[in-house]
């Protein structure tokens, strides 16, 4: 290292801006307001609550992230089930929070040992009952609002649940009669949320963003030591000293794209399920040949999503003129998402959002008269019965680097995943779940479809185990073998269970916060 | 009604343009181009008879809509003065049928590229005019057309909508009646 590079040193540099990484930043920043941080991010800013680019989005859906978004060429799916990163994750100043629905539901007592109940995927290193206060204050931090009380919890949410919706009435009856029990979807985005239905561009940042945790701590006087780099791609680790010590970090200056190396005390990894174990496998010296953390061949390996299962069914009228009024489902039901249904693959079902709806404004564009569009409301009504499908992931899928580089500096990547031989069984088991509700509800032309193997929530690239033969992570989320470096993102999680990661992820983040502040133990809500 | 496209305009609507936003330096809107495009927009509510009284409570929402996409890049100011020679034009070809012209038989196809000034002033104004007009409250009328006497406001949420003019309050919704099991 030359002199220059080695002067400016850092107590922790976090690598990743999204939910993980704000949030990690804010809890250090709190408790020691000189905390000197470094955050590298590869993405760039789109700035959030801006009236042109809502007012763009309004009449044209035209997001103004997209371009933060994987493109078709930047991975090479290889394994026999395709695998669709475009539109799931996000590389920008906040993360894939940036177009996250909100959606904050807790992992299940059962997740925590998928391994020990159906001999798939990975257990936990500890229990719900452990996680339990974190979640709690997840919620919290999160402003998740809901009134559910499966799995247990040990304090309300902190903010009232969004109604059932009239669209949803029917559904609930339906359920009810068949002894599924409906539930109010928790949300995070109770803080000041006008109920607008432009989740996806908030026009008063109501929904939880990493990019106005950053907001915040950019502004905030105290944090003087704080310093955020865009557009800085993450290169790779490298000890010093010993094996056991990653203080050094190579990323690509955000003006010359040259090589810049910092030293930090704590190195933490928040960069996701695709990028952190590329960054651990290329981070390769004579003490760690195969990458760090990699003696025992396990990084980038057993990764999840979630198959999108749905059924769509028609009435031939909509008398009561429904539409979505909320840019979010309110409607659940976890019945399926228990420990009898684990080895079958749990599902998460929720009345999709976008059902039934009418473009009134596209009928007036073209042409049709108030008589014409009248017809059209009140015309065949669309239902969809969405869900979440737990996968219990495989040592042989990998996620790894491919030949190049993304437009952001960072590798591409090869995904080798395939679905097991009784996929395709099982999933057509709960979609019998689904098609019966719509059956009960009296719809017609019903359309059962298992979805395509997308990145959405990409989990378990570097999950947490008891020791290194299981894991890359222990329960601190520090990587085994070393001192001072940690993955703190979903590619810690053992499994991704059945619903959306990101309250589990908080939970977990809470919990490194509380171990790297040396308070572990003394959680308090 | 009959939707027979068929030319519409002289010389001015069936000028060839690029496909883009037309370029223009960002400026506010002048009063006078204020007046001409509200003018559309009010008849957008009359043609389709979706607003409670007029459009005049939709007036301060629309005015922000109009500055935002005036102010900012890309300029809209350049389209916005070309749709107003569009309007005129039309005014004089077709008097008091010009916007029904517009709205019904323009023969534009929406969801193809525009390249004519008429197809300009269809698609990056009065398209977008109907969307706003749609988010901004015109909505309620195709959802809730004879709302209770009690509640003449319109209990109903719409993608896009926002309530009260300052971002301050939570947009009902009709909800479903929850039965105890």
């Amino acid at each position: 290292m030359s002199a220059d590079q080695t002067r400016v040193g850092y107590e922790y540099i976090i690598i990743g801006s999204g939910v993980a990484g704000s949030t990690l930043a804010t809890q250090l920043l709190e408790a020691n307001p000189l905390t000197k941080i470094l955050m590298l991010e590869a993405g760039p800013v789109v700035p959030m609550k801006d009236r042109r680019y809502w007012w763009d989005y309004v009449v044209s859906y035209k997001k103004p992230y997209t371009h933060c978004y994987d493109l078709a060429g930047d991975n090479d799916s290889v394994g026999r089930t395709p695998w669709v990163s475009e539109g799931s994750r996000m590389m920008i100043y906040g993360g894939s929070t940036v177009h996250w629905g909100g959606w904050s539901m807790r992992f299940k007592p059962e997740d925590f040992h998928l391994f020990s109940n159906t001999g798939g995927g990975g257990d936990w290193p500890y229990g719900y009952d452990e996680l339990e206060p974190y979640y709690c204050r997840a919620e919290s931090y999160l402003s998740v609002g809901g009134d559910d009380r499966d799995p247990w919890r040990s304090k309300p949410y902190p903010m009232p649940a969004y109604p059932w919706t009239i669209s949803d009435g029917e559904m609930v009856e339906a359920f009810q009669s068949l002894g599924i029990t409906p539930g109010k979807m928790p949300m995070a985005r109770a803080r000041k949320c006008m109920a607008t239905g432009t989740c996806k561009y908030c026009p008063v940042g109501a929904r939880f963003s990493g990019s106005y945790i950053l907001d915040d701590l950019l502004a905030d006087p105290r944090f003087v030591n704080f310093t955020y780099l865009g557009s800085a791609p993450a290169q790779r680790l490298e000890c010093e000293g010993s094996k056991a010590k990653v203080n050094w970090v190579t990323y690509l200056d955000p003006t010359t794209a040259e090589e810049v190396t910092a030293r930090g005390d704590t190195v933490l990894v928040c960069s996701g399920a695709y990028e952190a174990p590329k960054l651990l496998q290329r981070s390769v010296s004579t003490a760690w040949e195969e990458g760090i953390g990699n003696d025992h061949d396990l990084v980038g390996r057993y990764p999840v999503s979630h198959p999108f299962l749905s059924v769509s069914g028609t009435k031939p009228d909509n008398p009561e003129r429904w539409i979505q009024e909320y840019d979010f489902p309110t409607l659940m039901s976890r019945t399926y998402d228990t420990e009898a249904q684990q080895q079958n693959g749990k599902i998460f079902l929720m009345k999709d959002a976008n059902y039934p709806s009418v473009d009134i404004a596209a009928q007036m564009i073209n042409g049709r008269t108030r008589a014409e569009v009248d017809r059209v409301v009140t015309g065949e009504r669309s239902m969809h019965l969405s869900a979440f499908m737990e996968e219990k992931g495989s040592w042989s899928d990998r996620f790894t680097a491919a030949k190049g580089t993304t437009r952001f500096g960072l590798p591409r990547t090869k995904i080798d995943f395939s679905h097991p031989a009784d996929f395709t069984a099982r999933a057509q088991k709960n979609l019998g779940y689904m098609t019966a509700v719509l059956r009960e509800m009296g719809y017609q032309n019903l359309n059962p479809q298992i979805g395509s193997q997308d990145g959405h929530h990409t989990s378990s690239t570097t999950r947490m185990g008891v020791d290194p033969t299981e894991g890359v992570v222990d329960e601190n989320l520090r990587v085994f073998g070393t001192e001072n470096l940690y993955v703190c993102s979903n590619a810690a999680l053992p499994n991704c269970a059945a619903v959306n990661p990101t309250l589990t992820l908080v939970a977990v983040t809470l919990k490194l916060a509380d171990h790297l502040l040396g308070r572990d133990g003394e959680v308090s809500v | 009604m009959a939707h027979t496209p068929h030319k519409v305009g002289g010389d001015i609507c069936s000028q060839m343009l690029p496909p883009e936003v037309l370029p223009a330096e960002p400026r506010p809107p002048s009063e006078a181009e204020i007046d001409g495009l509200w003018r559309v927009f009010v008849a957008i509510g009359e043609t389709w008879q979706n607003t409670v009284h007029d459009s005049a409570g939709l007036r301060s929402s629309w005015l922000d809509f109009l500055t935002q996409k005036c102010v900012t890049r890309p300029s809209y100011i350049g389209e916005y003065s070309s749709a107003l020679s569009v309007f005129e034009e039309l005014d004089r070809t077709h008097g008091d049928a010009a916007m029904d012209t517009l709205f019904f038989h323009s023969g534009v196809n929406s969801s193809t590229p525009p390249t004519t000034r008429l197809a300009h002033a269809k698609q990056y104004v009065v398209d977008e005019f109907i969307r706003v007009q749609i988010v901004i409250g015109g909505f309620k009328n195709f959802i809730v057309p004879d709302p209770p006497a009690e509640r003449p406001d319109h209990i109903v949420n719409h993608r896009g909508f926002v309530a009260g003019s300052r971002y301050n309050r939570v947009t009902p919704v009709r909800v479903a009646i929850e039965q105890t099991p």
